[in-house]
């Protein structure tokens, strides 16, 4: 155990950088905590003024009515399609598991609601085609808890824990949704030494993980140790968001003692993206294309400690999550805690402004939701937002003074007069031109990249030219396409380009494997051919040997004969 | 002006069923996307926009460009005004003829270099001079690169040098008489707002152009500089005005660049907006004043001291409105330093040596050419490190989020 605490210690330095390391060391100290209540920040990224519909501060948490049906795909954001264990027409109760795999990279899939499944069906999603369930609720809220639960979990052995947790369901609830068990996730026992807690919310509309957090706090931090515990006791950061500072000397007083730190970090998005939160927080820099995993940093969000205390604590398997229903679509915003599974225009219903348009999570790096009654909110699901779908044509609309409206340059009204919320509609305000190199899109690059000559090297196919460009370092935020003067769709063809050169890998990797295989059939044929010659070698040696022991065998008897020859003259 | 949007969308579908008038369809979406916001609305992320579109950023050059604008008709008559609706309405023509050829919509880029060009130009310049000149600095500095965006050198320059060349004796930068002027014809209030036109400029234009053109503040220094005998320098010496002038406008030039003061007033503007790169102008304009400070200090005359070259000539109106036309910039910002330094010392060291009296036009285009070249020495600094860290995860990436 004590070894294991050295290797991490030590590994942890080799990471930090030498400013980092020492604000590490002196951490235990006074001065190290008041430190820490100083908001943190990063360089490039954007701090999103007070946008109109956004979700007012102090709004409690509604419980939704129970949906008449669930959709249930069965694959969530991060793993692996797993096999439904249910056919059509089956009864299931909510929270049993209704679809596992525990050889794939996945966590189990639970029936959220009571009832019958009606049927099982391709339903598209951004990620591809998933084969999903329907099941109609009969009504009732009772649940099936799961197998083991623990009256005290901090005394339980971590795999146990492990155990429970990845058999309730609870995967990091972020974007990402990475399995928290270890044989079924890409998380190595060994390759979390930092768990960082994100409570930041900066994406316009995102769910307030201060209301959540407030009147859970109990709950949160049971949550929290025993996460700490699942991994090994990590290095813990919580990163509260600046507007919840509030609560910072709460949860510092809760959770000093298991060496919890708490930092704040200023609501610019996208602060709350892995990438970018464990280089606030801790120094590291994740590679490109990778996740927070890489540099040895775990991040989960609020409700990710939540549900782990739900499960472990109460056996409750996560089947319901609390969503944010922010925008201007909405007649008025609400976070209301629902079953996953819950069809988003079932949840939405009555509460939208007669032209809106319906967006999964954020305003910024969310999917539309065009089309379909059966898009389901799932686990990843923070929030449906609905934005005012604004078709009118304002006469001159382009020189208006602009008290109201939101940009990065300061060519509007609203950056010289008293704050005022921003407008936010669909409407690009603008025709798409071609680039004029501005330079808006590089400024709030939180990954420092170069958008716009990403986008100029894509749009002449120059993929190789676009990995040096550090294609991969997209975090896929959607700042770049927000600024841009000419509404090019920078984070869109960027996707693209990503997708192209895996494509193109993918094809080279065959190629590779196809000639290899060639070559070594080719090897294997020269192979036998060589020893073929040898053995035939070995014949040819054979009878060499075989005449030089004729040949002695002759020289014997010739010296035979001599000697016969002599003893004979001498007889004679 | 509902019955003028419900008149327009109703010309759309008889434009689009014409055969004739289809192919102008890029001039009627630019009218319309001019009067009305279009009525687009985004489908995929983000869902909400940046209100800041390229017309809103191209008029607000022109909006700082107005005090200069208004200083040159009130210099010299209502003409300039007249000259700059000629540069806005054939170049206009060129640039939509070009979108029509191309059935590309039009880009709202030519908004600052139709207004740009003529600034550039003295007051007393014919007509056709500038039509000719903004023909040339569209087709020849944009369109055959491909249109807007993929330039490599700033249109109004292109133009601005064209007409320098061929016809010297022109479009010399002399302007004409001022308003200062005592012996001017609309001297004092209200200057040339009440006037169509100096009455020395048409007879400048036409005949002895060179008689007048000595007063330019930089050609009264090279005078000064590089005089024979003692006579001839006390005589430039006098000719050479004041500070103080230079920064109100009170010399002669070319109509936008006269007045230092209202320059520096458009362009801080344009930083403030965060138009403009205040990258290039700091350096360009730290650099020249150094550069030629150094050189008049070590004793060379013919470089002028460094408030002379700052407010002389074109520097201001080149490092404020010209040198941070994005597209034929640098695109990264590490390269706005280098790039406005090779604008500072080509300025100074054309001034200085060379057989021309200004050196601004030719030092942004000079610099336009190694833009590109900047940008990617900065790339290739920036990325070198990171190179070894990106093949490990290629080999990573399938695992990755893009998949």
């Amino acid at each position: 155990m004590l070894e294991e605490e050295a290797v991490r210690a030590t590994r942890r330095a080799q990471r930090m950088p030498s400013s980092m390391k020492h604000a590490h060391r002196s951490n235990g100290g006074k001065q190290g905590r008041r430190m820490a209540f100083r908001a943190r920040t990063f360089p490039g990224g954007y701090a999103f003024k007070q946008l109109k519909g956004e979700i007012e501060p102090g709004l409690g948490v509604a419980e939704a009515p129970l949906p008449s049906r669930a959709i249930v795909p069965l694959k969530e954001t991060f793993g692996a399609e797993v096999p439904a264990l249910v056919s059509e027409g089956d009864t299931v109760a909510a929270g049993q598991i209704i679809g596992r795999d525990d050889e794939l990279v996945s966590t189990p899939i639970h029936a959220p609601v009571s009832g019958r499944v009606a049927r099982i069906f391709k339903l598209a999603t951004p990620d591809g085609e998933v084969t999903a369930l329907e099941i109609k609720s009969d009504g009732s809220t009772n649940w099936q808890p799961v197998e083991r639960k623990y009256s005290d979990p901090l005394t339980a052995p971590p795999e146990q824990l492990a155990e429970t947790l990845y058999l309730a369901g609870v995967t990091a609830l972020g974007k990402k949704g990475i399995p928290t068990r270890f044989n079924s996730s890409p998380v190595a026992p060994d390759s979390v030494d930092a768990l960082v807690v994100s409570a930041v919310h900066s994406e316009p509309y995102s769910l307030p993980n201060g209301a959540v957090l407030e009147p859970n706090l109990d709950v949160f931090v049971s949550g929290v140790r025993i996460l700490q515990r699942v991994f090994g006791g990590p290095r813990t950061i919580i990163s509260l968001d600046a507007r919840d500072a509030a609560l910072a000397p709460k949860l510092e007083s809760m959770l000093s003692a298991d060496g919890v730190e708490v930092a704040l970090v200023q609501p610019k998005f996208p602060a709350e993206y892995d990438e970018v939160l464990t280089e606030v927080l801790l120094g590291r820099m994740v590679p490109d294309g990778g996740t927070g995993l890489d540099v040895g940093a775990l991040v989960v969000d609020v409700q990710t400690c939540l549900a782990a205390h739900a499960a472990c604590v109460e056996g409750k398997p996560l089947i319901e999550r609390v969503v944010a229903l922010g925008g201007t679509g909405y007649k008025e915003r609400a976070l209301v805690k629902t079953r996953i599974g819950t069809p988003a225009h079932e949840l939405v219903k009555g509460r939208l402004v007669e032209q809106s348009l319906l967006v999964h999570n954020g305003a910024l790096a969310g999917q539309p939701i065009l089309n379909g009654d059966d898009w389901p909110v799932r686990r990843a699901t923070w929030g449906l937002t609905a934005l005012y779908d604004d078709t009118s044509r304002p006469f001159m609309g382009w020189m208006a003074p602009g008290f109201d409206f939101d940009s990065t340059s300061r060519v509007f009204a609203s950056s010289y007069f008293p704050p005022k919320a921003r407008r936010a509609d669909t409407n690009l305000a603008g025709e798409l031109r071609p680039c004029i190199q501005c330079g808006y899109c590089s400024e709030v690059c939180p990954r420092d990249l170069l958008p716009f000559q990403l986008d100029r090297v894509l749009s002449i196919d120059e993929l190789d030219e676009a990995e040096e460009l550090r294609l991969f370092g997209c975090i896929e935020c959607g700042l770049c396409s927000y600024v841009c003067v000419s509404k090019i769709p920078l984070m869109t063809n960027i996707i693209a380009g990503k997708r192209r050169v895996h494509e193109e890998h993918e094809a080279e990797q065959a190629e590779l494997a196809k000639k290899q295989a060639e070559e070594e059939a080719r090897q294997q044929a020269g192979e036998a051919r060589q020893q073929a010659g040898e053995a035939r070698q070995q014949a040819g040696e054979a009878r060499q040997q075989a005449g030089e022991a004729r040949q002695e065998a002759g020289e014997a008897r010739q010296a035979a004969e001599a000697a016969e020859n002599k003893q004979e003259g001498d007889a004679a | 002006m509902k019955f003028l949007l419900k008149m327009i969308e109703r010309r759309r579908a008889k434009w689009e069923q014409s055969r004739l008038l289809k192919h102008w369809l890029p001039l009627f979406d630019a009218i319309d996307a001019f009067l009305f916001r279009r009525a687009e609305n985004a489908r995929r992320a983000p869902f909400v926009r940046d209100r800041v579109d390229i017309k809103r950023y191209m008029m607000m050059v022109v909006i700082a460009l107005m005090p200069a604008t208004i200083a040159a008709v009130y210099f010299w008559g209502w003409r300039c005004l007249l000259l700059i609706v000629i540069s806005y309405a054939f170049g206009g023509t060129a640039e939509v003829l070009f979108s029509v050829i191309r059935k590309e919509e039009v880009s709202e880029g030519f908004l600052v270099t139709g207004i740009l060009f003529p600034l550039t130009l003295s007051a007393a310049t014919p007509w056709w001079v500038v039509a000719l000149g903004v023909v040339f600095g569209v087709v020849i500095g944009k369109e055959i690169f491909g249109g807007t965006g993929k330039n490599f050198f700033n249109p109004a320059l292109v133009a601005r040098v064209f007409v320098y060349i061929t016809f010297p004796s022109l479009t010399a930068g002399t302007g004409a008489q001022n308003v200062w002027d005592p012996n001017a014809a609309n001297a004092g209030w209200p200057g040339g707002f009440a006037q169509w036109s100096s009455a020395a400029v048409e007879a400048d234009a036409e005949t002895e152009v060179d008689a007048a053109s000595s007063a330019t503040p930089l050609n009264a220094y090279k005078k000064w500089a590089t005089a024979q005998d003692e006579a001839t320098r006390e005589q430039a010496l006098a000719e050479r005005p004041t500070t103080m002038a230079m920064l109100l406008g009170n010399v002669r030039g070319s109509m936008g660049e006269t007045s230092a003061l209202l320059l520096v007033l458009g362009g801080v503007m344009l930083l403030v907006w965060r138009i403009a790169s205040w990258r290039i102008v700091l350096s360009t304009l730290v650099t020249a004043a150094a550069f030629s400070g150094i050189m008049h200090a070590a004793g060379l005359e013919k470089f002028a001291p460094p408030v002379t070259t700052l407010l002389s000539g074109g520097l201001m109106l080149g490092a404020f409105f010209m040198a941070t036309d994005p597209v034929s910039a640098p695109g990264t910002r590490q390269a706005h330093w280098t790039y406005g330094i090779i604008i500072g010392l080509m300025t100074v060291l054309i001034r200085g040596i060379s057989g021309f009296p200004e050196g601004v036009m030719f030092a942004i285009l000079f610099a336009n050419v190694f833009a590109s070249l900047l940008d990617y020495i900065v790339i290739q600094l920036r990325y070198r490190k990171r190179k070894a860290r990106r093949l490990l995860v290629r080999e990573n990436a399938p695992h990755g989020r893009a998949a």
